[in-house]
């Protein structure tokens, strides 16, 4: 069996069940940025920004770092690996069950085909 | 690592697939219980049972039986019943089995759209694994027990 840290998933899973914290993500993922940079686009104030980074950042998906007075975020990219495992259990179960629809259904259309063959051949 | 492809998925599996059969057919294949019964099993599994009341808010029960062990029933509702273009259910995770898992249950959605294509059909798959926030209020919600439990259910 995988190990998982479920608390840590937990936490993960809470951080991103987010719009703006998962668009913070997404914007981090091209590289770090300082905080007011990546407050920039969002509709909302520096500090609701400031306080989903905060939870990102306790969720161990971000880490930040002070420089002078500029705080800078980055990507903590192991974590979000870890939260992406779930998707791999699902992914290749559903594989499995595209394949073995497939095959099925392959099977199940020579048959009537083998029918047909056979009516024709009485008439 | 390419998070950037793989952020924004976080929380949705996607999966398409052209099947050589037309939509109608795929569709039945996956609300026929006859038909369920002869290709859904996880891989050693058999399902001896299937129960489904193909209607918006009907629910489907599959019997699932391991190649070893007890039966347990796999089970969820309909949301969306639209032959044969859309099909969404609940996707229920419960098993009494897995240590820590007693009571515990995690809902999750997913949703086939089926597009013909001539007489073949893409068909894509998307299940939403992860209830928003607000779902997570509503239910009994523990990723500890699904996990342990689909790599107890897959793994065999």
């Amino acid at each position: 069996m995988v190990e998982h840290n479920f608390e840590i998933l937990d936490v993960t899973f809470a951080a991103l069940a987010d719009p703006t914290r998962r668009a913070i993500i997404e914007r981090l993922s091209d590289g770090e940025q300082t905080v007011s940079n990546l407050a920039a686009p969002f509709d909302m104030s520096l500090a609701a920004v400031s306080k989903h980074i905060h939870l990102l950042t306790r969720a161990n998906l971000v880490s930040q770092r002070k420089e002078g007075r500029v705080r800078h975020c980055r990507l903590e990219p192991q974590t979000l690996q870890a939260a992406a495992g779930w998707l791999d259990h699902y992914r290749q179960f559903w594989n499995d069950k595209f394949s073995a629809l497939e095959k099925f259904l392959e099977e199940e259309t020579e048959t009537p085909v083998n029918h047909s063959q056979k009516g024709k051949r009485k008439k | 690592m390419n998070i950037h492809a793989t952020s924004p998925q976080i929380q949705n599996l996607t999966l398409s697939h052209l099947f050589h059969v037309p939509a109608e057919r795929l569709f039945d294949a996956w609300t026929d219980p006859s038909l369920v019964m002869q290709w859904f099993g996880p891989v050693g599994f058999t399902l001896p049972g299937a129960e489904i009341d193909l209607s918006v808010g009907g629910s489907y029960r599959f019997r699932m039986q391991p190649p070893e062990g007890e039966a347990f029933d796999h089970y969820g509702v309909y949301k969306v019943v639209d032959r044969p273009n859309r099909l969404a259910f609940t996707w229920i995770l419960e098993n009494h089995e897995c240590e820590g898992s007693q009571g515990l249950k995690c809902e999750t959605l997913v949703i086939l759209d089926f597009v013909s294509k001539g007489d073949k059909t893409e068909l894509t798959l998307t299940h939403e694994g992860l209830p928003t926030e607000k779902a997570r209020e509503g239910h009994t919600f523990g990723w500890t027990s699904s996990l342990e439990c689909l790599d107890e259910i897959i793994s065999k």
